[in-house]
Formats: C-alpha cells, sequence, structure tokens
C-alpha cells in the first residue's frame, strides 16, 4: 500500500485558479454597479470568499487531499468539513485519462480521470510523471506504481 | 511496437458543425449574393474573419488528435484537444463495442465515423467519436479483433420489414418526422407543418364512418406517423447482415446510411428473446444482445435475429453463445391454481371495469361527443385485453431457472422476454412483496443485469419461501 499526496503546484494552480475567477467577479460586480449600487456589496463579499479560499482552505484541503493505490483499489481521500474517502476496485474500472488545462501545463502537472462504468473518480492535479505511471499502470494491468 | 492513426480531414468540418446554420450559410449566402448583384452586408466581413478563425482553429484540433494502437500493451491510446489536452489509455480488454457509420458525404470522401465504446461512457454519447478513412477503419478494426473465420448470415428484406413493423411506432414517428418537417419547413421558408395538417384535416373530412372527423384526424396522424418510423427502421436495418466469428460477433445494416458494429462475444451481458404483439400473430422472436456502452444511446441493445422461431433461436446459438446452458432444475415458477390465475387477471379485469365506467359517465355527461367516446373506449379496452391475454402468459409460462446461468421468462410492457445472463452478471436481486403478496405468501421477484443498460425482468405472485429458499442457496447471501 502506497500513499501519496498532492505536489504543492497544484495548490498554486487553484489559488491562481481562484484568484482569477474573483477578479473577473468582481471587475463584473463593479462594472454593474452603474446600473445598482449594491453589486458593491457582492464585489467585497466576492473578494473576501475569494481571499478566504485560497489562503486558507485551499492550502488545507489539498494537505489532506491522498491517493492511495492498495493492492485492489484506489482510494482518494480528501476534505475538511465533509471528509469523503473514495474507493474504485481496479476491476471496476475501464480506463484513465488525463486531462490537463493550459495553466496545469505551465506548471507540469495534469489531473487524471478513473472511469467506470457509470461512475468516475478525479484525482486532482498531480506530477505528469505520476500521471503517466497510473495511465499505464491501470491500462497495462500492472501493479508497480 | 505501435501504430499511430491519423484522423480523416473531414473532421474540421465535424467541429464546425455548431456554427454551421449560423456562420457558413450566411457566408454561402453573402458569397453568392455578391457574385450575382455586386453587393453585400458589411456583416460578411466579419463572418467571413470568423469562420476563417474557426476553421484554423478546426485544423489545429484535428492535427492534435491521434490514435495510438500499441500492439504490444494492448492499448489505445486516444489523443485529443488543442487547449485543453485529454489522453484516454484504454485495455483493448475493457472495450466493448467499436462501430462505423459511413453517410452518402463519408462515403464520396472515403471516410467513416468511428466510435468507440465501452461501459463507462456517458449516457447518450460513445467514449471517443471521430472520423477515419476507410483505410485506416479497416487497419484499426483488424488491429482490434484481427481476421477470423466468419460465418454470414443475411436476412431476407420481409424479415426485415417485419422487424421494422415490430420495432416501430407512432411515437417514434413523431420525434423523427416532426423535427424534420420543422427544419425542412424553416430552410424552404414554407409553412410546411401547417400545409400537412390542413390536408389530413380536409381528408379526414372526405373519409365518411361512423366516427367524427376529429377520430379520423388523430387516426390519420398517428398512421402517418407509424408510417415514417416504419420507413425510418426499414432503411435502418435494410441489408442487415450478421457476421459470427469464433470471438467477435458483427452487424452491418443499412442502405444510406451504412452502419457496422463489432464486439467480443466476451462483451455481450445478456441476450434477450422477444415476442411483441405483432409477433405473436405469426409466431416468431427476435433476439437482442446487451452489449455495455453501446451506439448512440447507452440504453440500447442491439438486434441480432430480426425474426425466428424460438426454438430454433436456441438451437442455432446454443453452442455459439454459452448463454443458453441454464437448464439445471432449480427453477421456481407461479402456481397454476385458480387463485393465482385470478390474481394475474386482477389488474386488467380492474382497468376494463374502469374503462366501461369511465366511458359510460362521459357518454351521458358530454352526449354530442359520444361516437369520439366509443372509438377512445374500443382502443383502450383493445390494449387492455392484449394485456390481459399477456398476464395469463405470465401465470403459465414464467420462470426463472437459476443453472450455470440465469434464465428468466416474463412480461416486459406489451411483449413477452426472455432474459438470459451468466450468473456472475446479475447486479440485483430484488423480492417486494405487496400487501396482498403478505396475505398469499407470494412475493415478486425482479433480477437486475449488471451492466449499463441494466436489463431487469420480474416474475410475480412466487411463493415466497421458495423464493428465499432458492436465492439464498444460489446467490449464497440471506435474503
Amino acid at each position: 500500500m502506497k500513499e501519496n499526496t498532492l505536489p504543492k503546484k497544484t495548490t498554486t494552480l487553484w489559488q491562481v485558479r481562484i484568484l482569477l475567477t474573483a477578479f473577473v467577479l468582481i471587475a463584473l460586480c463593479l462594472f454593474l454597479t452603474k446600473l445598482w449600487v449594491y453589486f458593491k456589496i457582492a464585489a467585497i463579499v466576492i473578494a473576501v470568499l475569494g481571499l478566504l479560499i485560497t489562503f486558507l482552505y485551499l492550502p488545507f484541503f489539498f494537505k489532506g487531499y491522498k491517493i492511495v493505490l492498495t493492492n485492489d483499489a484506489v482510494v482518494v481521500k480528501y476534505g475538511i468539513f465533509i471528509k469523503t474517502e473514495h474507493i474504485m476496485p481496479y476491476k471496476r474500472m475501464i480506463y484513465a485519462q488525463s486531462f490537463e488545462t493550459p495553466l496545469a501545463r505551465k506548471f507540469g502537472i495534469a489531473a487524471v480521470r478513473l472511469k467506470a462504468a457509470r461512475s468516475y473518480l478525479l484525482v486532482a492535479e498531480t506530477e505528469k510523471q505520476s500521471v503517466e505511471a497510473i495511465i499505464d499502470f491501470l491500462a497495462e494491468g500492472e501493479r508497480n506504481v | 511496437m505501435s501504430k499511430t492513426f491519423r484522423a480523416h480531414p473531414l473532421m474540421i468540418f465535424n467541429f464546425l458543425k455548431p456554427f454551421l446554420f449560423i456562420l457558413l450559410l450566411p457566408v454561402v449566402r453573402g458569397v453568392i449574393q455578391y457574385s450575382v448583384s455586386g453587393e453585400y452586408d458589411s456583416i460578411l466581413h466579419f463572418e467571413i474573419i470568423l469562420l476563417i478563425v474557426l476553421l484554423i482553429f478546426g485544423f489545429l484540433r484535428w492535427w492534435c488528435f491521434k490514435l495510438v494502437f500499441n500492439e504490444q500493451n494492448q492499448t489505445i491510446t486516444v489523443i485529443s484537444g488543442l487547449f485543453f489536452r485529454k489522453i484516454a489509455k484504454i485495455n483493448i480488454k475493457k472495450l466493448s463495442s467499436v462501430q462505423t457509420k459511413q453517410n452518402p458525404l463519408e462515403f464520396v470522401f472515403r471516410a467513416v465515423t468511428f466510435r468507440l465504446n465501452t461501459e463507462a461512457g456517458t449516457v447518450n454519447k460513445s467514449d471517443y467519436e471521430f472520423k477515419l478513412s476507410v483505410k485506416a477503419s479497416k487497419e484499426v478494426s483488424k488491429l482490434l479483433y484481427g481476421v477470423e473465420e466468419q460465418r454470414v448470415i443475411r436476412y431476407s428484406v420481409f424479415k426485415i420489414a417485419i422487424l421494422a413493423a415490430t420495432t416501430s411506432s407512432a411515437f417514434t414517428g413523431i420525434i423523427v418526422g416532426v423535427p424534420l418537417i420543422n427544419r425542412a419547413g424553416n430552410l424552404l421558408g414554407i409553412a410546411i407543418s401547417d400545409m400537412l395538417l390542413n390536408e389530413i384535416a380536409s381528408l379526414s373530412q372526405k373519409i365518411e364512418t361512423y366516427f367524427p372527423p376529429v377520430v379520423n384526424t388523430i387516426s390519420l396522424i398517428f398512421l402517418s406517423s407509424y408510417l415514417v418510423s416504419f420507413l425510418y427502421s426499414l432503411f435502418k436495418y435494410l441489408n442487415f447482415q450478421l457476421v459470427l466469428g469464433k470471438e467477435k460477433i458483427e452487424m452491418l445494416s443499412g442502405i444510406i446510411v451504412r452502419q457496422r458494429t463489432s464486439f467480443k462475444k466476451a462483451a455481450i451481458n445478456n441476450v434477450r428473446i422477444e415476442q411483441s404483439l405483432l409477433l405473436m400473430l405469426i409466431k416468431r422472436f427476435a433476439m437482442r444482445v446487451s452489449v455495455g456502452g453501446y451506439g448512440d444511446s447507452k440504453n440500447r441493445s442491439e438486434v441480432v435475429i430480426p425474426l425466428e422461431k424460438g426454438q430454433q433461436i436456441r438451437k442455432h446459438f446454443a453452442e455459439y453463445l454459452p448463454f443458453f446452458k441454464c437448464d439445471t432444475g432449480i427453477f421456481i415458477k407461479p402456481k397454476e391454481n385458480p387463485l393465482n390465475k385470478s390474481r394475474f387477471l386482477f389488474f386488467p379485469t380492474i382497468y376494463l371495469i374502469g374503462a366501461t365506467v369511465l366511458a359510460i359517465v362521459l357518454g351521458l355527461r358530454f352526449q354530442d361527443f359520444t361516437r369520439f367516446i366509443v372509438f377512445c373506449f374500443f382502443v383502450v379496452g383493445a390494449y387492455i385485453l392484449c394485456f390481459a391475454g399477456l398476464c395469463l402468459f405470465e401465470c403459465f409460462k414464467s420462470k426463472v431457472d437459476f443453472g450455470e446461468n440465469v434464465f428468466i421468462r416474463g412480461r416486459k410492457g406489451l411483449r413477452t422476454c426472455e432474459l438470459y445472463c451468466p450468473k456472475e452478471n446479475i447486479g440485483e436481486i430484488k423480492l417486494t412483496r405487496f400487501p396482498p403478496d403478505i396475505w398469499h405468501k407470494t412475493c415478486r421477484l425482479t433480477i437486475t443485469v449488471r451492466s449499463e443498460r441494466a436489463d431487469s425482468l420480474c416474475v410475480r405472485h412466487l411463493e415466497y419461501d421458495k423464493v428465499k429458499e432458492i436465492v439464498n442457496n444460489y446467490f449464497d447471501i440471506k435474503v
């Protein structure tokens, strides 16, 4: 049994994503202030929430994010307020798919989607080498990751 | 050793499909207008630039698409996406089916739509759909399934027509026909649907029957919808061929749009032998196999035999498909006694009484519509009688056989159904007891196959204690 954690890059990537989204939303709200003055309040709320998620929630969330490869299944554990443990037996897995956005590519990381019938397990962005190893392992049925 | 395949350039236009009507057609119209009158709208510049940009993006997306077949590891890698890059590695064993489709345009450009299906795909969508050249598609199929001895079975047009007639419905006809009529009307700028309705209304006025014209109109709409559905099914299944290899089953069908579906015997989850009301009249059955992740719609199964006698199906396929070996003597069926018979006929009787009472009440209340109400009562009554007949079939013929494979015979809607599946493919066993079941110490047993389609069949009014005992021993579980 091997327990893996996510690299620090993943936290940074998500922090950038959240900050960018918050920035766009705040800009939109400030633009709409011309129509209705209360959009200013929405902008402040988004700014506070964005900062809280970026600098408090995300570091803790990804610190507790664990990927465990047992002999029979992949187990992903995550969550701060609601703890989740997602188990997917190898036998149920159909194929694995890596997914990378332009921003993730800059960081050299990619996410993996493990597909099973009627469900899937999403493993957050991790190092490309690990992603390739996971995909090869699942596609070829070897257990040497 | 790995082999890389590129998609057919026709795929570039596939990426443009969403913009076809809003961009490509106005540009073509603008260019024609300019060449004829020498004038054009100022917006045409913008449209042409946008089209060029989209074409470049389409080209780049096509360029990024790759299909890599690794013979050593027996895997297929699908690489796609320009900005959002996706790489999927699929073990060939996990492929449930491979489908190729060729429409007339693709025929001209020697291309096919290639679909890779697994059980993990999303509903109503293949896992991967792309265009390949005919040559590449043949090569990929050969790499996936190899070359083996094959037995080709062809079916006559009559059998295909019966299959089309039994699988068609007025509802499907409406679903297929109405958008087509609307689109054609929009494109030509003519209200075709209004014209058709007016024509049907005037025709129904001319037909003189006991029933009022509105009944003729409704009947004509239903009949024409059924005809559309029938023709659609007929053209879909025409030229149907079944190719039986040692490990692979292949089906070819269609004239205008040619379709080829291949899957391994091991990918079959269950087999169903069905008999609809029309097939009952000619004492024939249709056989379908359920393959995970198959086709456009994930809840679809493939017709293997369109029309044959039940015994012949079992005889021909007993050796080929191991699903039919299930006669071990451990079986359960409803008791054939007057009480059980009356229980099976309970709902048809209730429905018939209800329909009669409703027809009488409505007839007395709305005397101007008596003939219409009589017509509706006849239609509903006919359905209820068919339902009663099938309930009697359930009473005398339904059965669950627990062998190496599980065999269930029962009723599914207005058709009889026999379901065969291996023991390990059983997903859910459900025993349901309604208050009368508790009173009579019976239950209904529903068995669901563990597959994407999740085929299930239910047998009613079985002895509860016996079912419990058999299920307990057979599946080694406690109920």
